[in-house]
Formats: structure tokens, C-alpha cells, sequence
């Protein structure tokens, strides 16, 4: 196939839910939001368009690969976004031999969750909104594949942190779900503080830098940055992905709406961290005491799953500690160099979770005299090999250990939140005291009790 | 078109505005206030076309306007303290200044607009135009001082009747402290710059570097920056404060930045230490305060002391694209905060001032504040496709080159403040609705122009920035 269309299919493969976005973005101005028909119309035109050329490349490119051996970068998308002074930032995206298969199933996950949600939630009041947040969503997660640079990874990533948060808090009415997109966000935003600065330290010490062929090269950084930079990536995906310790806000956020728990907490969000991970082997050399860490994170993260997917009382829990400990496989896989094996378990792995989420609500319909689907995995657990290789005894000290690690997870890292949130009512005290000596010494006995009225 | 057109178009600005607040000092004396709104509109879109049609011929040129005062020179350093402006940063701080009086104008609801007294409004914003354009830092500062105690005056106003409660009136003393200072360090400097040009003092360092610290001092009150913030929330959050007094305010604030500020710094660039620390600290203050705040009237202050203190820290950098950063973050303020405002003053109107410890679940009534609520958050703590985004990569990309740690501070901050403004955005929008709904709180067609506009200034500079960047690449060159 000639180079050129090739490129431009591949670039429809992300402006197709752009346009979805603006179309929907102005349907919201009109009093078409409320029509369901409509909705899903545009936004299942951009989501098959987006797959059929995603999936036009794949091919494409295997075809290369069986011809030469080999699959060369190709850049869809460039777009300066600013130039100011010596300091300019460009917009672009590419397709390669790694991120093309991420491509086709972030495409094909979102057609069949669009096609679920379209009869899940039928009726809805909050149908546009859902779609709305889910083509958002889309589109970050595909700058976060398709992105040539750490940077332009950034600006997907955000997107990605805040339609999960918006749509863990889609059911508003309930106080639990604000909590939970609440405690999910706080988690997202921590770890996002290390590819905001990783990305502008990888840009300040290789300019003009761009991901190229896989396994190709790998960049030297300054020695004074050679750990750092890998670290702060770490960091980041580590939140990205739920590894220990911020693996708490992973069940909580399966507050949302199923389908939306499916794309992004069995499919896409959740692996976005091992994607960055891949991004930077392929990229940086990476010390070995850093991966001697990435291992370390996900083995205790993936013990940690085991453990906690078995105390776990509802499915959707148990489903996303499971997530976690797969992950942390995959976090061993990078780490370990296999690059390839990483990303056939991910793709495999982000299928089989959107298919049990999405069977979620099914199976709770059927098992109806016992809803709770613990019951569900220790009968399940007594018929498998768990009997044979754990004690009795040992098994019972084992589930109170992992009941007690399930507790301490409920209050993960909302300490912090409650410390930062003393701290800050110090400061608001001293600043009151301040105005008060200020304005001539009177008390400020009237302000509202509980902080309802000001 | 000759620059001195250009200049005669600022005259003529400061004179339309002039001519209208005595027209609308009359008005208010005969009580004929009902058509209070319209007035107000003719004479603002009037300045917007002047500003466009005149204003507009310079830009994309780096020419500075002419020089009036070559006597900065004969005093220097003690007098140079004022940057020559650009005809790209006159032009967009007059576009500013007019998009948010049109903002403020068409978001004031009825009954407050008539008590605000445009007059007021009008005389302000004449001065404001004299300080975008005016040479002499003489004329800088005796402008800056009448327009100080216009906003004294303001506030005490603002407070008349209401001096009953406690906590208005220490707003309104505390206010008047700082900018009692503020005012008292301009005059000292004024009147050593007086002494020094009639000769009756001679110029030496230690008359030179008090009139820096005084300098110094008037901004940082001017602007907000830490430690001299204490003003700033409560008068944002004042409960009379409509979107026209704190605008008015960050206008003044911003013009003290750009034109005395910045030059200072870049002056004693060997202090640099004490002009990054100062902001650093107050970065993280500023951070950490707005963290558990739950008063929805606070959130644009907590987020504009932020800022401040990352522009102080842009022009640390000394170089172009240290003022671009800055100016930048000064354009993303102004835009983002009047969103703000006018999120809080069309909830106030409607509701009264309320705090926001429980989820309060107003976006199912309306949708569009709450999506103008996130959309300026967002580009506030610089979430990528808002203007925000622009000036954080621009601002973290020179951090990273003056120090690394300083990136890391920087990105804590706004990440700590994005947690905030989310939160907050969860418990005003979110949760059960809690209070009434009727038609009448149905959103007015004139607050919702105003909020898709700002909407669309934030989001296309956003996507398409090239443009805003190249023209404030100019102008910090």
C-alpha cells in the first residue's frame, strides 16, 4: 500500500474520535443531547471508522514485517503546536511495531463497550454525558499509545486520569461514588507528578527527541539523571496501573458504571502504565537497580492481588485485585526484558478483564441466592489446587492476614489526604489570626458552624 | 498608522471612559438607573473597537512606544524601573481589559449592578488604560495611587451597612492596611524621584535601594505575592464583590508586575536566590492553604496567589521566553480567574454564598457553569488542550533549565492544587441536590455567552496556541 495513504489512515485512526468529540461537544449545545438514537449514531461511526483504519495498518504493517523483517516508524500526525524562542513543542503521533497492536485493541475495547453501553444504559439521564466522557477517553488513550515523545504521552495521560475520575462519580447522587473518584483522582494526580517532570527532564536532556524502531536504540542519559528519570516513570505508572502502594484506589473505582469499569480498570487505563513501561526500555537504558525495583513493585503487588482478590465480598473487587496482580506479572516481564511476552499478556489480559466485567451484572443475575461472589470463589477454591498446597490451618492464618491487608486498604492513602488537609487548616487558622490582628483585634466567633454557610 | 495614533487611541480610551463615569455619576444623582446595563455595554463595546481597530495596527511588531522619558536615564538605576511596553502587550492588556468588563458587565445581575455604581467602574478602568500605556514611572505611580484608594474606597463602600458583622469589617481594615502600605511605599518612592529630578537630593545607593525595597514592596501588595497575599481572599471572597472589583484589582496587580516588577528583578538579577525562594515558598503556601479550603467563593484566590507566584518565578529566568512564561501565566489568569468569579457570582446570586463541605449537586441544574467551573480549573492547574497547558510547558521547560528541583516544586503545586479544584468541583456539582430548583435560576442567555466565550478562549489558545505564543514571544523580546 502506497506510504502516504497509509499515514493518512493511520491518522484517521485518532482523528476519527476527534471529530466524534467536537460533533458531540456541539450536539451538547443542542437539544439533540437527549437523543439517544443520535448519539450513539455519531459516536459509533467514529469508533468504527477509528477501528476499521486501525486495523487497515495492522495489517499493513504485518504485511511489512513478513516481507522485510522489520517495521520502520510511521509518523501520522504532525502538528506544531508552539515555537517560543529556543523552546517549541510539536504534536505528533506516530504508528510502530509495538504500539499498533495497543492501538487495535484500545479500538476494538471501546466498539464492543459502546456497543454494551448503547443497552445498559438505555434510559439513562446520564447517556450523553457517559459517551461524551468514553470518546474523551478514547482520544487520550490514544495519544498515550500513539504519542512519538514522553511529553505528548503527558497530555494523553491526563485525559485518561480525568475522564476515570468523572466517570467513577458518574452515579452523582450517591456521597460513595464522589469519594471514590475523589480517592482514584488523588492517586492519579500523585503519580502523574512523575511523567510531568520526567518527560521535561527526558526533553531538556535529548531535544527533539522521538520514539523510534523497537529495540533499535536506547538513549544514555547523563549520569546525573540515570536513575531519576526511570524512577519517575516508575513512579507514574506505578499509579497508572494500581501497583503497591496504590493499589487501594483500584476496587473503589469500580463504582462507575460497569462498562466504563471494563474499558479502563480490565482493559485500557490499567495497562497504560505497562505501555510507559515498554516506552521506556525500548527508549532509555534503564540501570539495573531500577529494574531490580520495577520487579520488586510488581511482585509485592502481585502477591499482594493474590491475597486480596480472595477476601474480597463483591466480583467487580475481587476482579480488579486480580487486574493488579496480573499487571504486576507484567511489571516482572518488562523488567526482565521480555518485552514481547509483556505484550501479548497484556493485550490477552486487557480482553479476558473487559469480557469478565462486562459479565459482571450477568453473573450476578445469575447467581441470585448468592450475590455475594466470595462465597462464589471459596467453592471454587476448595475444588482447585489451593487445598492441596496450603494447609488448612495455614490457609485460615493466611485469609485473616490478607482480611486485615483488605482493611488497611480501605484507608490507603487518604491519610495523607487528611494529614495535608490538617496541615492546610493550620495555615487557613493563621491566616484568620492575621486578619483578625489586622483588622483590630475582634474574635471571629460568627463563622459558620461545620463549615455549611461562610 | 504613526505610534503616536496609536498613543492618541489610549488618550481617547481614557477620556471615553473618563466622560462616561461623570455621564454615569449624574445618572445616579437624577436615579435614572434603568438603563444602567446598556449604558455601560455602549461604552465598553465602543473602547473593544477602538482597541481592535487602532490598537491592532501595531501588533506583530517588537517596536517599543515612543520614549517621553529621557530623564529615567539621567537618574539611572533608581528611575528606570518601568519597562517600556510593547504595542503587542498594550494591545493585549487593552483586549483584557475590555473582554472583562463586558464579562463583568453582562454577569453582574440587576439589583448588585446598580449598587456597584458603574461611575465607579468607569473612573477605574480610565486609569487602568493610563497605567497600560503611560511612560513616566511618576505618572505610573501617581495613577496607581488614586486607583489604590479608589479600591480602599471600594471596599469600605462595599461594607457600608454592613459594618454590623464582625468579619466584613475586618475585610474591609485589612484590606485598607495592606494597601495603606502599598500606598505608603509609592509615595516614599515618588517623592524620592521628585527630590532627586528638582536636585534637591542627590542621587546615591542608599536612596536607590530604598527606593527599590519601596518599589518592590507597592508590587508585591499590588499583585498579592507571598508574604503580602493577606489581602487577596478575603477580598475576593467579599461578599459584596462582584466580578468587577478583584478583575479590576488582578488588572492593576499584573500591570505593577509587568512594568515594575519584572524589570526590578532582571536588574538585581544577583539576588535571584531571594526572587525565586520568596515565590517557591509561597507556591507550596499557597498550595497547601487552598488544600482544604471549602468556601466556593475562595477558590479563584487560592488559585490566582498560586500564580502569582509562578510568574514571579517565570521572570527569575531572565530571558524572552521568561517573560513569554509570565506573560502567559498572566493572560491564563485573568481568563481563568473571570470564569471563576463569574462561576461564583452567578451561584451566589442564585443561592447566596455558601460553603461546600457536602456535595451540594448543582451541576443537574447547571451543566454549563459546572462545565465552565472544570474547564478553568483545569487550565489553572494547566490540563493539556486549555491555555493552561501552554504556560506550564512553557514555565516547566525553563525550570528545568534554571534547576530541577524547582520543576519538581512546581509540578507538586499544581498538582496538589489540581487535587483541590477537583474536589471542590466534586462537592459543588456532585452529590444529591440539596437545594430547590425553579425557573427562575435558569441560566440568563447573557451569562451563557459569556461563559461559552471564555469557554473558547481558553480552549481554542488551548488546542492552537501558536498564534498567542508568537504574539507574546514579541513582547518578551
Amino acid at each position: 500500500m502506497n506510504h502516504s495513504l497509509l499515514q493518512l489512515i493511520g491518522g484517521v485512526v485518532f482523528v476519527a474520535p476527534l471529530v466524534t468529540l467536537v460533533c458531540l461537544s456541539f450536539l451538547g449545545l443542542t437539544p439533540l443531547k437527549g437523543r439517544e438514537n443520535v448519539i450513539k449514531g455519531v459516536v459509533a461511526t467514529g469508533q468504527s471508522v477509528s477501528l476499521f483504519c486501525a486495523f487497515v495498518v495492522s495489517v499493513a504493517f504485518v504485511r511489512e514485517y513478513l516481507l522485510t523483517g522489520r517495521i520502520i516508524p510511521m509518523a501520522v500526525m504532525h502538528h506544531p503546536l508552539f515555537s517560543c524562542n529556543h523552546h517549541s513543542v510539536d504534536f505528533n503521533l506516530q504508528l510502530d511495531g509495538m504500539n499498533v497492536w495497543f492501538v487495535l485493541m484500545a479500538t476494538v475495547l471501546s466498539n464492543i463497550v459502546g456497543v454494551f453501553s448503547r443497552h445498559y444504559l438505555h434510559r439513562d439521564p446520564g447517556f450523553f454525558r457517559f459517551f461524551y466522557l468514553i470518546v474523551l477517553f478514547l482520544v487520550g488513550v490514544l495519544i498515550v499509545f500513539m504519542g512519538s515523545s514522553f511529553q505528548i504521552i503527558f497530555m494523553g495521560w491526563e485525559f485518561v486520569g480525568i475522564t476515570s475520575a468523572l466517570l467513577i462519580s458518574f452515579f452523582t447522587l450517591r456521597r460513595e461514588t464522589i469519594d471514590n473518584a475523589l480517592h482514584a483522582f488523588w492517586a492519579y494526580r500523585i503519580s502523574d507528578i512523575g511523567l510531568l517532570v520526567g518527560s521535561f527532564l527526558i526533553a531538556a536532556t535529548l531535544p527533539g527527541h522521538m520514539f523510534g524502531e523497537l529495540g533499535s536504540h536506547h538513549y544514555q542519559l547523563p549520569e546525573e539523571l540515570a536513575y531519576g528519570i526511570p524512577l519517575l516513570l516508575l513512579f507514574s505508572a506505578m499509579g497508572k496501573s494500581a501497583q503497591f502502594p496504590y493499589s487501594s484506589w483500584l476496587p473503589r473505582a469500580m463504582e462507575g458504571p460497569t462498562s466504563s469499569s471494563a474499558i479502563f480498570y480490565g482493559g485500557l487505563s490499567i495497562h497504560a502504565g505497562v505501555f510507559l513501561l515498554l516506552r521506556m526500555r525500548s527508549e532509555l537504558m534503564v540501570p539495573v537497580p531500577v529494574l531490580a525495583v520495577m520487579a520488586g513493585v510488581g511482585l509485592v503487588s502481585c502477591v499482594y492481588g493474590v491475597l486480596l482478590s480472595q477476601v474480597q465480598s463483591d466480583v467487580k473487587s475481587a476482579l480488579a485485585y486480580a487486574s493488579l496482580s496480573q499487571v504486576g506479572i507484567m511489571f516482572i516481564e518488562i523488567s526482565l526484558g521480555w518485552h514481547q511476552v509483556a505484550i501479548i499478556h497484556c493485550i490477552g489480559h486487557a480482553f479476558l478483564r473487559t469480557y469478565q466485567i462486562l459479565k459482571c451484572s450477568s453473573i450476578i443475575h445469575q447467581f441470585v441466592d448468592f450475590e455475594d461472589a466470595h462465597q462464589h470463589d471459596i467453592d471454587r477454591a476448595k475444588a482447585g489446587l489451593l487445598p492441596l498446597l496450603i494447609a488448612r490451618p495455614r490457609k485460615g492464618r493466611l485469609f485473616s492476614f490478607s482480611f486485615d491487608l483488605a482493611l488497611r486498604a480501605a484507608s490507603g492513602p487518604s491519610d495523607i489526604v487528611t494529614t495535608l488537609e490538617r496541615v492546610s487548616r493550620l495555615l487557613q487558622r493563621g491566616e484568620e489570626r492575621w486578619l483578625v490582628f489586622l483588622g483590630g483585634g475582634f474574635t471571629t466567633g460568627n463563622r459558620g458552624k461545620g463549615g455549611t454557610r461562610e | 498608522m504613526s505610534s503616536s495614533c496609536i498613543i492618541g487611541s489610549y488618550w481617547f480610551l481614557c477620556a471615553l471612559f473618563g466622560v462616561a463615569s461623570l455621564i454615569e455619576l449624574w445618572r445616579e444623582r437624577s436615579r435614572q438607573l434603568y438603563y444602567t446595563r446598556g449604558f455601560a455595554l455602549v461604552v465598553t463595546i465602543v473602547a473593544a473597537l477602538v482597541v481592535l481597530l487602532l490598537g491592532g495596527r501595531g501588533v506583530g511588531s517588537s517596536a517599543t512606544l515612543p520614549a517621553h522619558d529621557d530623564l529615567a536615564l539621567r537618574i539611572a538605576p533608581a528611575a528606570t524601573y518601568i519597562s517600556y511596553i510593547s504595542f503587542n502587550a498594550a494591545y493585549i492588556f487593552s483586549l483584557l481589559s475590555v473582554g472583562i468588563l463586558i464579562a463583568a458587565i453582562l454577569f453582574c445581575p440587576t439589583a448588585p449592578l446598580v449598587r456597584v455604581r458603574m461611575s465607579r467602574v468607569f473612573a477605574m478602568q480610565a486609569l487602568i488604560f493610563g497605567l497600560i500605556h503611560v511612560q513616566k514611572i511618576e505618572w505610573f505611580l501617581v495613577i496607581a495611587m488614586f486607583l489604590t484608594i479608589g479600591f480602599v474606597l471600594s471596599m469600605w463602600y462595599n461594607s457600608k451597612n454592613l459594618l454590623d458583622d464582625e468579619q466584613r469589617f475586618i475585610r474591609a481594615r485589612c484590606f485598607t492596611v495592606y494597601q495603606g502600605i502599598a500606598l505608603l511605599s509609592m509615595g516614599v518612592s515618588l517623592v524620592l524621584r521628585l527630590l532627586e529630578q528638582s536636585s534637591l537630593l542627590p542621587y546615591s545607593a542608599t536612596w536607590g535601594m530604598v527606593d527599590v525595597v519601596c518599589l518592590c514592596v507597592a508590587s508585591a501588595i499590588s499583585f498579592g505575592l507571598f508574604p503580602f497575599h493577606g489581602w487577596v481572599l478575603p477580598f475576593f471572597s467579599s461578599p459584596r464583590a462582584t466580578v468587577f472589583l478583584p478583575m479590576m484589582c488582578i488588572q492593576m496587580g499584573l500591570l505593577f508586575f509587568f512594568r515594575v516588577y519584572a524589570p526590578i528583578v532582571s536588574t538585581y538579577n544577583h539576588h535571584s536566590v531571594v526572587f525565586v525562594g520568596i515565590p517557591v515558598v509561597g507556591i507550596l503556601y499557597a498550595a497547601l492553604l487552598f488544600f482544604g479550603e471549602s468556601r466556593l467563593k475562595r477558590i479563584p484566590g487560592n488559585l490566582y496567589l498560586s500564580h502569582v507566584c509562578l510568574m514571579a518565578i517565570s521572570v527569575v529566568g531572565l530571558d524572552a521566553t521568561s517573560f513569554t512564561s509570565a506573560i502567559l501565566d498572566g493572560v491564563n489568569t485573568v481568563v481563568a480567574t473571570l470564569g471563576l468569579l463569574g462561576v461564583c457570582a452567578l451561584l451566589n446570586s442564585r443561592f447566596g454564598v455558601r460553603g461546600v463541605m457536602v456535595p451540594t449537586g448543582l451541576g443537574s441544574f447547571f451543566p454549563e457553569i459546572a462545565v465552565c467551573y472544570l474547564i478553568c480549573v483545569l487550565s489553572l492547574v494547566g490540563f493539556p488542550g486549555t491555555l493552561g497547558f501552554i504556560e506550564e510547558e512553557v514555565l516547566l521547560g525553563q525550570a528545568v533549565g534554571h534547576h530541577n528541583l524547582l520543576a519538581a516544586v512546581i509540578a507538586v503545586a499544581l498538582t496538589l492544587n489540581g487535587f483541590s479544584s477537583f474536589r471542590l468541583f466534586a462537592r459543588v456539582f456532585m452529590g444529591q441536590p440539596v437545594l430547590g430548583h425553579d425557573s427562575e435560576t435558569k441560566l440568563l442567555p447573557r451569562e451563557r455567552v459569556i461563559i461559552y466565550a471564555i469557554l473558547a478562549v481558553i480552549i481554542v489558545n488551548g488546542l492552537a496556541p501558536s498564534h498567542i505564543v508568537d504574539s507574546l514571544s514579541h513582547m518578551g523580546q
